[in-house]
């Protein structure tokens, strides 16, 4: 038990951490909620949380979203330590499936962002240490150029080809085993 | 990690290049999520920036396209293990699964050793092979050096998977000269052949943190098999042409034989799951120094004798087949499982011909004093004249196998019953747990293939039902499936 927080309440039950985005605002969250982020799980184990966490990469924005997806996934992460049971019983499947189905559909209405908003994720994801929503972030991107090709991925994310013909000949020549 | 790569948010709009603004660490991120070394190294012409990203991933997935042309396969392996350029690499997957039938589409072993060294030299997370060749291929003898593919020391891999279908004789052989210092899981399937003696000192010797192995191989002569290991924990074992088997492992918590050795000694004081596929017979195959509590502990027809070596487990697992007429191989089968284990849970797989069914379940819930959870499938005879058409003397047919004395279901709680045809014997089954199952809240039955039954068979169920027996019928994998209560009918 990491004793955050002022200690003028009965910290154990539902101890709160206060993050603090770049642009100032405050977000009040429960420490499992919090502690989905590696990064302030160090900092809650080092003590260093009272009077809120300054997270100076991410906005106000980007936090509130980084924040409803760690609340969802704390609860999932919280019901399966619930139901580990010895005995498989269906009931028990039964209620993990739809919770993983639910949890599912949570994360692809998620990913329903524009692109900006999904590098921002990706930044604050890795700024946080947040493993889950890294990958999840992370295999929109990769999902939407897998099967194009370099112009189009090109066209698809404003890259400048930069390249001499000479040279796009020359790295095509190089990697031909990858073009076939 | 932890770069921040601060971007100015030049107007932020649509025309921005964002992702190559992102630090190699994030956009190795993403180009490991295409689980294909093809489609990241097509990255290395988008620009500049791109150009040596993917020379340096983390992780190479190289997976030979079903449509692609498979000899050419080796030739794109090497390219793209020749054009990668970090010392180090976490995760190597070469994987070649092909469905073109009848072709020889064999990998020869002098073309994967390369691939194996250059593992050995890289690879400080997991390493993982995967040739396979259509089952309708049948391999020419390859034989002599042309066969051997050496395993070299991996010194800093963690975990090594090979899955080696590519020629029927191909023959493993460990480079004997150092450690495989850091290896912690091991797994060789499809149809590798080893030598024992190699074998005994890989991981005897050369593999002291092994936690994991897992063999599906052959020996090359039949030989003995010994398993001296203080750090294996889990231990599955499908190796042919093993004379003895001796394994002793102090720290071994699962143990899975699916392919009997001649003779087996076993020693592991810390056993907790077993896992017996094939015959046993206690006086070849002996448990010496094993608790007599277990977690778990599965069965399968030819091994029910293995259930006396135990006196309490957690969850016994049984696959039991009554197919044979035979009076005297059904008195055996009574007396090997005469006396189960006390267990918590127990899942009876019943597949039986000629015998009546309710002797064989009075038999077995015999041993079910303790049991709290009871899941039952039933594989009974598809045609009539293959009911109750065992010999006149079968001891299914006396008088005496019809008793119910001496059966305690007062810990049941939960049934479940599946592949129900809902027969005159499987009702009275029903009927028996009804009465005698003080306690039994639930009662989950469904049909063949997990389908619901019909209509009359959940009738005839619900008609009997006790009023405080929650009974379900249930079609268990169909997810979008609509559950329905005894209430609703």
């Amino acid at each position: 038990m990491a004793s955050a927080g002022s200690g003028d309440e009965k910290a154990a039950a539902a101890a709160m951490i206060t993050l603090i985005s770049s642009d100032n605002e405050k977000f009040e969250v429960t420490e499992a909620t919090a502690t989905l982020s590696q990064t302030i799980r160090h900092m809650i184990e080092d003590g260093c949380t009272d009077g809120g966490v300054p997270l100076p990469n991410v906005t106000s924005k980007i936090l509130a979203r980084v924040i409803e997806y760690c609340k969802k996934h704390a609860t999932a992460a919280a019901g399966e330590e619930g139901s580990s049971s010895s005995f498989s019983d269906a009931a028990f499947l039964e209620v993990d499936r739809a919770f993983l189905e639910e949890l599912e559909e949570f994360d692809d209405a998620f990913l329903e962002v524009d692109r900006a908003t999904l590098f921002d994720l990706i930044l604050a994801a890795n700024y946080l240490d947040i493993k889950g929503l890294l990958n999840l972030t992370c295999q929109k991107v990769a999902d939407s150029v897998k099967g194009k090709t370099p112009e189009q991925i090109r066209e698809m994310y404003n890259i400048v080809n930069d390249l001499t013909p000479e040279e796009e000949a020359e790295i095509r020549r190089e990697t031909q085993w990858a073009f076939e | 990690m932890g770069s921040e790569h601060q971007r100015g948010r030049r107007g932020g709009g649509s025309g921005e290049d964002r992702i190559s603004g992102l630090p190699d660490a994030l956009l190795h991120e993403i180009l490991v999520c295409l689980r294909s070394a093809d489609a990241a190294a097509r990255t290395s012409v988008l620009s500049r920036r791109w150009r040596h990203v993917w020379v340096h991933l983390p992780k190479l997935h190289l997976v030979a396209p079903p449509a692609a042309d498979p000899t050419s396969f080796p030739g794109t392996v090497d390219a793209a293990l020749g054009g990668y350029l970090a010392p180090t690499l976490e995760h190597l997957g070469v994987s070649h699964s092909t469905e073109q039938q009848g072709r020889d589409l064999r990998i020869p072993a002098r073309r994967i050793a390369p691939w194996l060294h250059f593992a050995a030299e890289h690879v400080v997370g997991e390493i993982n092979l995967y040739l396979c060749v259509p089952q309708t291929f049948v391999a020419p003898e390859v034989d002599g050096e042309e066969a051997v593919l050496e395993l070299p020391v991996c010194e800093r891999a963690k975990r090594i998977e090979l899955y080696l279908q590519y020629a029927e004789t191909t023959w493993l052989r460990p480079q004997a000269s150092s450690l495989f210092a850091a290896l912690t899981s091991l797994k060789i399937d499809g149809y590798v052949h080893m030598q024992g003696s190699d074998l005994t000192a890989l991981v005897n010797t050369q593999c002291p943190c092994l936690r994991d192995l897992n063999l599906f191989i052959t020996l090359i002569v039949i030989f003995d098999v010994f398993i001296h290991s203080n750090s294996l924990h889990t231990l599955v074992l499908r190796v042919l042409e093993t004379r003895r088997l001796e394994i002793l492992a102090p720290r071994l918590e699962e143990l899975i034989i699916s392919i009997r050795p001649m003779e087996a000694q076993i020693s592991a004081p810390k056993l907790a799951k077993v896992t017996w596929c094939d015959g046993y017979d206690p006086h070849l195959n002996r448990f010496v120094d094993v608790g007599r509590r277990l977690q778990l502990l599965q069965t399968s027809s030819q091994a029910s004798s293995l259930t006396k070596q135990f006196d309490e487990v957690d969850e016994l697992n049984m696959s039991m087949d009554l197919y044979f007429p035979d009076a005297a191989k059904y008195e055996s089968f009574l007396n090997e499982t005469n006396k189960l284990p006390k267990c918590k849970s127990f899942h009876i797989f019943l597949s039986w011909k000629h015998h009546a069914l309710m002797p064989v379940m009075l038999h077995l819930l015999r041993s079910c004093n303790d049991t709290k959870k009871l899941r039952i499938h039933l594989f009974g005879p598809s045609s009539r004249q293959e009911m109750h058409s065992c010999q006149p003397s079968c001891l299914c047919r006396s008088e005496e196998s019809r008793k119910i004395d001496g059966i305690d279901l007062s810990s049941l709680e939960v049934v479940e019953i599946c592949w129900f045809s809902g027969s005159h014997e499987q009702m009275e089954l029903v009927e028996l747990l009804f009465s005698n199952a003080g306690v039994l809240k639930r009662l989950l039955i469904n049909g063949k293939y997990r389908r619901r039954p019909k209509q009359q068979v959940c009738e005839r169920v619900c008609s009997i039902c006790h009023p405080n027996v929650k009974v379900e019928f249930d079609e268990l994998f169909d997810p979008r499936r609509t559950r329905r209560s005894a209430a609703d009918l």
